[in-house]
């Protein structure tokens, strides 16, 4: 049981921590973003794009959780 | 696809330019290439007409912005008689403005006088009588009284009343406390009125008030007749006055010589016999057109023509970037893969039914997003049939055992299922579904994945090659095949090897691992010759490109997770309470699935979009196409043809 309570714990950290990071990383690259469509609304796409670029860190992050819960059994 | 183009160059005498120019701009075909000065040829000026008719429209512009009125434009011919008409008429409009701005001025002053004299009244003031005292200082102001009082001794008399949100204060003292008493009002924050400037009665004042009202009136009136009787004519010549610059400045464009003009520029390829045939009827022959070869580098204009349905996804492919006239248009893959991404991820009958509603209630509404709308209705069609396939009615995947047995007697196919509810078995009917996205799992390797987490990964890597064939495609119609070869096709080669090695390691063929390892060897040599070092680069970039496709899967799971979390863990507990119970259930269901849906519609959109800009527009999309606004009528709405 003690096993299953530490598999969740570290579920739990991959996929914490890899949200945080893309949080970071997203409003740091949206600020930017909002900046550079202020001055140029065509900007739009791109700025959507490079905006959701690190989404692909907390995806990860979710794979590795669930990896991890399925060492669970 | 995008319209096929052809370069013309058009050279006409000065004589008939303005008949080319009319013709060009009924046709609405010519996208107009500005001449850069090439044969040492000088710009063209514009017809000798544009200053003028710039003057008028601004008259009609100044006319209309004072009118205020916004009419839709009919198409009319104007002649002299009617400019001369605009000239009567903006004289008379401004001559009533100037009117108006006077008698707004002058009945503002005689209204606050007004009020002044009605205060002074009210105060008990003869304003004659006050002026001829001995003995006895009169002050008349504004002021906070109760500031004033508490600093006043030697008062004779103090008096005030309100007057709009001030308040007007009458002060008598005797001669001889007169400079006591001005320092006290000055500290006190005195505004003083002169009471000797306003010698007219409260009467008078009224009588003025009435007569500058009755003139404003009138004034109003005059104005309101000249909008009725002409805002039309306004809107419709200064449409006419818009298209008449636009047509005398287009020269500016022109390379010019003493005898003639020459235009250059693209017209859709299909179309170039028509054009020709136009302006040698309009020119009596008096025209040479030439076709033009195109250079690979040249910004030829892009015209995107897709077929109806496919039309809609279009704004997709604009929102990120147009693509090069040399290059494959990405909308038809949009088409295919943007809803079936989509409906991969939201994947559920119930909430892709209430996203279609949405979608086509929106589409009616708001016919500016109509585009859009239609994108994802057919998103949402595509979700109701992934529902389906998993077997998800908003978020439910299995009922109780009395509600499958009232479902399986109404003729629905349930199935029985044995389940694992808060630690303890439990018998339900579960929808019938082709793949159990939330606890269907396969093995691959030894390692246990989500189903649709594998399934993700296989849609992934077909993206992805199917982009880098666009690429390759691409690059052999612009490079020729040999450089298609190695700059995209040894990506697919080098994904051959590894597959190769891989099953040559697990013995699942019975090949050696080395044939497997020569083969990456080799893809990785024509890259290196392809793309040079940058491709040796982004060789991981390729596989973390396909592994980034799990989030179809991921997304989905999230969105299940929550609604299972509404289902089971909040509402189907308060149901089982009863009572009013039953309506707080409902409530936390309304509210849950609709948290739910918004997150599923943004989430979905945002993800499906990236995987197409980022994972697959990088095999093969280069962007930075031009649109194609052809000089003419239609040009607002960028060439429909």
């Amino acid at each position: 049981m003690a096993e299953v309570g530490l598999i969740a714990i570290g579920a739990s950290i991959a996929i914490a921590t890899s949200a945080f990071a893309t949080a970071w990383a997203e409003s740091k690259i949206g600020v930017a973003a909002v900046g550079a469509m202020a001055e140029k609304e065509q900007l739009f796409g791109k700025g959507l794009i490079l905006t959701v670029i690190p989404e692909t860190i907390v995806i990860f992050g979710l794979v590795v959780a669930i990896l991890i819960i399925g060492l669970a059994g | 696809m995008s319209e096929a183009m052809t370069k013309i160059r058009i050279i006409t005498p000065h004589s008939v330019g303005v008949r080319v120019i009319d013709t060009l701009y009924n046709l609405s075909l010519f996208h107009v290439n500005p001449s850069n000065g090439e044969y040492h040829l000088s710009k063209g000026n514009p017809l000798a007409t544009a200053e003028s008719l710039s003057s008028a429209l601004l008259k009609a512009k100044a006319i209309s912005h004072e009118f205020g009125s916004v009419l839709t434009a009919k198409e009319h011919s104007f002649g002299k008689k009617d400019i001369n008409m605009l000239e009567t008429l903006h004289h008379d409009v401004f001559r009533l403005r100037e009117q108006e701005q006077t008698l707004r001025t002058q009945l503002q002053k005689v209204t606050e006088e007004h009020e002044l004299s009605s205060g002074l009244d009210a105060l008990g003031i003869d304003r004659t009588l006050v002026q001829k005292l001995h003995y006895v200082t009169c002050f008349v102001g504004f002021c906070a009284p109760e500031t004033l009082q508490s600093r006043l001794k030697a008062v004779h008399e103090f008096k005030h009343v309100p007057l709009g949100q001030k308040i007007l204060c009458a002060l008598f003292v005797q001669k001889k406390d007169e400079h006591q008493a001005r320092a006290v009002l000055q500290e006190s924050g005195w505004l003083s009125v002169a009471i000797e400037q306003h010698v007219a009665s409260t009467a008078q004042l009224k009588k003025q008030m009435d007569q500058l009202k009755t003139e404003l009136h009138t004034c109003e009136k005059e104005k309101e007749r000249l909008r009725k009787d002409n805002a039309q004519f306004i809107a419709d010549l200064e449409s006419y006055l818009d298209i008449k610059i636009k047509k005398a400045e287009l020269p500016l464009q022109f390379a010019t010589t003493a005898q003639s003009f020459i235009a250059t520029g693209f017209v859709p390829s299909r179309h170039l016999a028509r054009i020709t045939k136009e302006l040698e009827q309009a020119t009596r022959k008096r025209v040479t057109i030439e076709e033009l070869h195109v250079e690979h580098d040249e910004a030829v204009p892009v015209h995107l023509a897709n077929k109806k349905t496919v039309r809609n996804f279009e704004v997709l492919t604009k929102l990120y970037e147009l693509p090069s006239y040399f290059e494959a248009d990405p909308t038809s893959l949009l088409f295919i893969t943007f809803p079936l991404f989509f409906g991969i991820m939201l994947g559920d009958v119930g909430y892709g039914f209430v996203t279609l509603a949405l979608f086509l209630f929106l589409r009616k509404r708001k016919s500016d997003i109509k585009a859009w709308c239609n994108v994802l209705i057919y998103a949402s069609i595509v979700s109701i049939l992934f529902g389906f396939v998993y077997g998800e009615y908003f978020g439910f995947e299995s009922v109780s055992v009395e509600t499958g047995t009232a479902l399986r007697k109404r003729g629905l196919c349930l199935s029985k299922e044995i389940v694992e509810a808060h630690g303890a078995l439990e018998v339900v009917y579960t929808f019938p579904r082709l793949l159990n996205r939330v606890h269907g799992n396969v093995v691959i390797g030894g390692l246990e994945l989500p189903s649709i987490m594998a399934f993700s990964i296989f849609i992934g890597a077909l993206h992805v090659n199917l982009g880098l064939l666009i690429g390759f495609y691409n690059v052999w119609k612009a490079h020729g095949l040999k450089l298609a070869v190695l700059e995209k096709l040894s990506w697919i080669v080098l994904e051959l090897g590894l597959v190769v090695l891989v099953l040559s390691l697990s013995s699942m063929i019975p090949v050696h691992w080395i044939v497997g390892t020569l083969i990456m060897i080799a893809s990785v040599i024509g890259l290196y010759l392809g793309e040079g070092a940058k491709g040796l680069v982004e060789i991981p970039a390729l596989f973390s490109n396909m592994l980034s496709y799990m989030r179809l899967g991921a997304v989905g799971l999230a969105s299940v997770g929550l609604a299972v979390v509404v289902n089971e863990n909040l509402a189907l507990p308060m149901f089982e309470k009863g009572g009013f119970f039953i309506i707080g259930g409902m409530l936390i269901m309304l509210v849950g699935h609709g948290i739910n849906i918004a997150l599923g519609v943004i989430g979905p959109f945002l993800h499906s979009v990236r995987l197409h800009y980022v994972e697959c527009f990088s095999k093969f999309f280069h962007g930075g196409g031009i649109e194609y606004i052809p000089f003419g009528k239609k040009a607002q709405t960028g060439g429909e043809l």
